[in-house]
């Protein structure tokens, strides 16, 4: 190594700590893990006070993301005197998660004895994000692929046994008791779901540009409601007014439907209402149902590709709701009491969102 | 009367070709032929002079929207309705009477069918 020449010793020992201070987190802490010191970073990022981070255990940061194993292996390391290096996950005072690439040191004092310990840690929370997003992505896409060409695949099959159903009604009309009659429904109704479903991953996966034109939001909204199967039990009630924006109509009206769909198979029974209001830029459509509510714990998850309560559900449809949302340059959320899903459209598409046709 | 309706079926799927020929002879239609191409469904169309053409639209080698150009420029009356599994898939849609996803109600089709032609 090279000799360090007093002006560099200088200047690192003068300016090195604030270099520090600007791209890392500096701890200190003592030989139980007890905070001593903590900069400004550290403070920024773990949103405590110096004096909540001060005195207390850097356990009260811990996530609950990585499992004990990983705590015992870091302390092993470190409490046997060397020093460690990993990627942890924190949890700041308001509950948000950051990600730090973390190198701790033992310090030891006159007797050999580890008396601190030093870490430097730097935010590392985005990188981890865009990663978990690309790998989220790419399996995704693989998933994507194969799932519309098994749903491909599986329409000629269904077409058939649709058919061959038909040719069996008509070819034993008045031959068959109702209790066969009952078994042709079954397999009528077993076609109905599987349609269905492939629907729901073709939607899914079809990342088509949003064509965009004017387009009535009441209109698009009753287009939806009439595909549907609405049982008895459950009315809806829209807000009849005429409302234009520029949008992609037919993938609305995706997005509408299983907005509707959902909260139909959430209530069994009940009301559904649809309401919306123009504002100066964007416009906000809400479906509020009876239902008893979303459980909390899950509410998180609902828009997740493949997430899914139902036995019959395919997990893709409030996904597929809320690319099409997005797509538009929009956003949905949902909240509890009443359960109710807020879409905010723009009433103007941003152009990277998509390309007009001409109407 | 007229002469009793009649039509080709064009799919590579040779199952669905028997099922859907069975329920249009059950409804009393004419199948005159049926054809794995869209190479079959140009040659059937100028042998037969059908009221109608059932078309598939992914085919190996000629598909669906080959035969609809060499038919319509064949006969620009043509009436031809599309079954298909990819919705998305590129041809004249302005050219072709209706367009059916499978799985299609043929209950239905019959009846656009007759109405049709």
């Amino acid at each position: 190594m090279l000799k360090k020449s007093s002006f560099l010793k200088e200047l690192i020992q003068n300016t090195v700590e604030s270099v520090l201070d600007e791209h890392s987190i500096l701890a200190i802490t003592d030989a139980t893990g007890n905070i001593i010191y903590a900069n400004k970073k550290f403070c920024d990022l773990s949103k405590y006070s110096i004096e909540e981070l001060l005195g207390n255990n850097h356990r009260i940061l811990k996530s609950g993301y990585h499992d004990n194993s990983f705590y015992e292996n870091m302390w092993d390391t470190i409490s046997n005197g060397k020093t460690w290096h990993g990627d942890i996950k924190n949890k700041a005072k308001d509950g948000t998660f950051y990600w730090l690439k973390t190198t701790i040191m033992p310090i030891f004092n006159n007797s050999k004895k580890i008396s601190h310990y030093i870490a430097i840690r730097t935010d590392i929370t985005e990188i981890i994000e865009i990663r978990e997003k690309l790998i989220k992505a790419e399996r995704l896409s693989v998933i994507g692929e194969l799932s519309a060409q098994l749903s491909h695949d599986m329409r000629n099959p269904l077409a058939i046994i649709e058919n061959a159903n038909d040719i069996l009604r008509l070819k034993l009309e008045g031959k068959l008791d109702e209790e066969s009659k009952k078994v042709l429904k079954y397999s009528d109704n077993a076609i109905r779901r599987l349609s269905h479903q492939i629907e729901n991953v073709l939607d899914f996966v079809r990342s088509n540009p949003l064509k965009i034109q004017l387009s009535d939001i009441n209109e698009i909204i009753y287009l939806g409601i009439n595909t549907l199967n609405i049982p008895n039990k459950i009315k809806i009630n829209v807000d009849n007014k005429s409302l234009e924006i520029q949008c992609d109509p037919f993938q609305l009206e995706i997005a509408f439907k299983n907005l509707i769909q959902n909260s139909i198979q959430a209530i069994e029974k009940g009301s559904i209402d649809i309401n919306y209001v123009e504002l100066q830029n964007e416009i906000i459509i809400e479906f509020v149902d009876s239902g008893p509510g979303i459980p909390e714990d899950i509410i998180g998850k609902i828009f997740d590709p493949l997430f899914t309560t139902k036995q019959k559900g395919t997990g893709l449809g409030l996904t597929s709701c809320k690319n099409i949302v997005e797509q538009h340059g929009g956003k949905i959320f949902v909240k509890n009491n009443p359960t109710t899903f807020t879409i905010i459209l723009p009433k103007n598409i941003p152009s990277q969102f998509g390309y007009k046709i001409n109407t | 009367m007229k002469n009793k309706l009649s039509g080709i079926i064009i799919d590579d799927d040779e199952d669905l070709l028997e099922v859907t020929s069975m329920f249009l002879e059950l409804k009393g239609i004419a199948v005159k032929g049926t054809g794995y191409n869209g190479c079959d469904a140009d040659r059937l169309y100028q042998q037969t002079h059908p009221d109608f053409v059932l078309l598939d639209m992914k085919m190996p080698d000629y598909d669906g929207a080959y035969a609809i150009k060499k038919i319509k420029a064949y006969d620009p009356n043509a009436k031809i309705f599309v079954l298909t599994g990819y919705i998305d898939y590129p041809f004249e849609k302005d050219k072709v009477e209706q367009i059916f996803p499978k799985p299609y109600d043929i209950k239905k089709l019959v009846a656009e069918i007759m109405q049709a032609c």
